[in-house]
């Protein structure tokens, strides 16, 4: 079964060509790693999936959908969660509103099934204890989590992950990655933008790789990284590893 | 065994800081002599503000005539200021042409409408419920100014005064801000209909001086109505001001919605959240928090401005104080009655700035940096 298919996708800002010909197939249970130099579009790409940024041309398929019109848009965005680089957590709201206030207005569960569902995923995560907190008050890496969680209340097909750890201090991305591979195990869907290399080695499926909006290697990650078979992959390798 | 270029050192332990905070003396000589020439502007400027306040102190307090029994008092030689005037003519200054034996009514809509201002105030009740204790705080106040269901009843004709400006303030505040939101909303939309109507509301309002949007609404609206349809002085009056205060308070609200990280909107669009939930359960109580000072600055100029409609004929609280002074008894003792209200106007309009000034402390405090 197929989550994600990418048919000739391209994307313009202005007369800049930002996704080139982008030919792209994730099945689900899948964990795929985005990576490339920055600049390489691999932040658009992730973001066309949700629809954060809308294609030009060619056919997007997510969890089942065809994006067209606004109608595929609420559909996708509803089986599709979305992880940032700056979390973007409701500042205004505590913890445990910021994971029930999507289930409760989007999916309609009641306040006590949705705070229900909200304190056992919290609990996963080992953040029970911060569910009255605001997210001012947690640490980069539990506010991570915490938008991480946020997604998971909604019961994703797919999950995005964009640059998830590249605003964190260093001691802190190690917790947001072992969640991450966490889910990965259980055999969720997932497509990741970062420069984790050791991430996408340990965890990944497949690893994809851009430059100049387009997809120029696809190679599962020992392969990748043991055999690149182009000079940009070379190049990129040789300043990450670094 | 160790390495000489290597050194190690324990961790020092925290000591407090080597000076004290320095004495109330010190301090004083800090700042009114910290040399010699600025030590004698100091004497200089205390000497001469020394005298002005003890001259001042003699009109205001030592010769002035506060009984209103004898007017004649007011105009013997070396009376002092005549505060006998406000004692004499208050109630019609506060309460215009109000019946005063009605005047209780009008006082309990003020206290109501204060009361409702000093709730809206407080963070811990910001909420759309706001709404409800605008609308109820609205129904009861209009309900005591004119009368009906067992109270005597009168027009807005007869209003005048504090009340008015107060009631004009809290219509234009209450009506003007869910203008503000949509106009703001509004602007930022996609539909290109939308878009054009609230632009061309906004622009051509903050275009207009308000007194012009006064003359407009209430010369230019009635022809519009055409024949026979009257609409209320107060009212016309009440919907220019709304509009004013709208446009300027879409603009502001708009800028909180700039402010706003982009990322805000798009983890909510990202959750699902369709607009107009995104929009009240995500966006507008974050854009509105960052924008309450601005906010507040605007409802002042609000407040000072319900004095403009005297140019249409109705009576705020300047215009009866105005009207109050023409008995020929007192008309050469204005000074003192324009003093009292520009005391009262100033009591009212430091109170909302001094709360500003608190709120933009404590939203900064409420407000936790995001973390990157």
């Amino acid at each position: 079964m197929t989550a994600i298919t990418m048919n000739q996708v391209n994307k313009w800002f202005g007369a800049l060509h930002v996704l080139r010909d982008i030919a792209l197939t994730v099945n689900q249970g899948e964990t795929v790693v985005v990576c490339g130099p920055s600049g390489s579009g691999k932040s658009t790409l992730i973001r066309t999936l949700n629809a954060l940024e809308p294609i030009d041309q060619g056919a997007l398929t997510v969890a089942g959908i065809r994006l067209d019109g606004a109608e595929a848009r609420r559909q996708v965005r509803r089986r599709v969660g979305m992880v940032f680089q700056s979390f973007n957590l409701f500042t205004h709201l505590r913890v445990i509103d910021n994971l029930t206030l999507a289930p409760e207005g989007v999916l309609g569960l009641s306040r006590h099934a949705a705070e229900a569902r909200a304190l056992a995923l919290l609990d996963r995560v080992g953040l029970a204890d911060q569910a009255r907190k605001f997210p001012g008050q947690l640490s980069g890496g539990q506010q991570q989590r915490v938008a991480i969680t946020r997604t998971l209340m909604m019961e994703p097909e797919v999950l995005l992950f964009d640059e998830p750890t590249s605003a964190l201090d260093p001691e802190m991305v190690h917790e947001v990655l072992h969640l991450m591979e966490a889910l990965s195990r259980e055999g969720r869907t997932m497509v990741c933008v970062t420069h984790e290399m050791g991430f996408a080695r340990n965890v990944a499926d497949r690893v994809v790789f851009m430059v100049s909006g387009s997809i120029v290697e696809q190679a599962p990650p020992d392969r990748f990284f043991d055999a690149p078979q182009s000079d940009a992959a070379r190049t990129f390798m040789a300043q990450v590893l670094h | 065994m160790t390495d000489p270029a290597h050194l190690t050192a324990p961790v020092v332990p925290a000591r407090r800081p080597p000076h004290g905070a320095p004495g109330p003396l010190a301090r004083l000589k800090a700042t009114y002599f910290p040399t010699p020439l600025q030590g004698l502007l100091t004497v200089v400027l205390g000497a001469l503000l020394v005298v002005l306040l003890a001259r001042l102190a003699d009109w205001a307090v030592v010769g002035a005539v506060w009984s209103p029994a004898d007017p004649a008092a007011c105009s013997a030689d070396g009376a002092g200021a005549c505060w006998a005037v406000v004692a004499e003519k208050h109630r019609v200054m506060f309460f215009g042409a109000f019946p005063y034996e009605e005047h209780w009514r009008a006082a309990l809509a003020c206290l109501l409408i204060i009361a409702a201002f000093v709730v809206s105030a407080l963070p811990r009740c910001w909420s759309p419920h706001l709404a409800w204790l605008w609308i109820a705080t609205l129904a009861l106040a209009l309900w005591l100014m004119l009368g009906g269901a067992g109270l005597a009843e009168l027009s807005t004709s007869d209003w005048g005064g504090l009340p008015l400006t107060l009631l004009l303030s809290a219509g234009t505040v209450s009506l003007g801000l869910p203008l503000a939101l949509v106009l703001a909303l509004g602007r930022n939309s996609t539909m290109p209909a939308v878009r054009l109507i609230c632009i061309g509301t906004i622009e051509l309002f903050r275009g207009l001086p308000l007194l012009a949007v006064l003359f407009m609404a209430s010369l230019i609206l009635p022809l519009f109505l055409g024949e026979g349809v009257t609409v209320d002085k107060f009212v016309r009056a009440l919907v220019g001001m709304v509009l004013f205060f709208g446009a300027y308070a879409a603009e502001i609200v708009r800028g909180g919605l700039q402010a706003l990280p982009k990322g805000q909107y798009e983890a909510a669009m990202s959750l699902g959240l369709p607009y107009w939930p995104m929009m009240i359960t995500v966006i507008l109580p974050q854009a509105l928090r960052i924008v309450v000072p601005a906010l507040v600055n605007d409802i002042i100029r609000a407040f000072k401005n319900t004095s403009f409609v005297a140019v249409i004929g109705l009576f705020d609280f300047l215009g009866a104080t105005k009207a109050s002074l023409q008995d020929p008894l007192w008309v050469r003792h204005t000074l003192e009655a324009y003093l009292f209200i520009m005391a009262v106007y100033f009591a009212f309009c430091w109170a909302m700035s001094r709360y500003a000034l608190w709120i933009e402390r404590r939203i900064d405090t409420d407000r936790p940096s995001h973390a990157p």
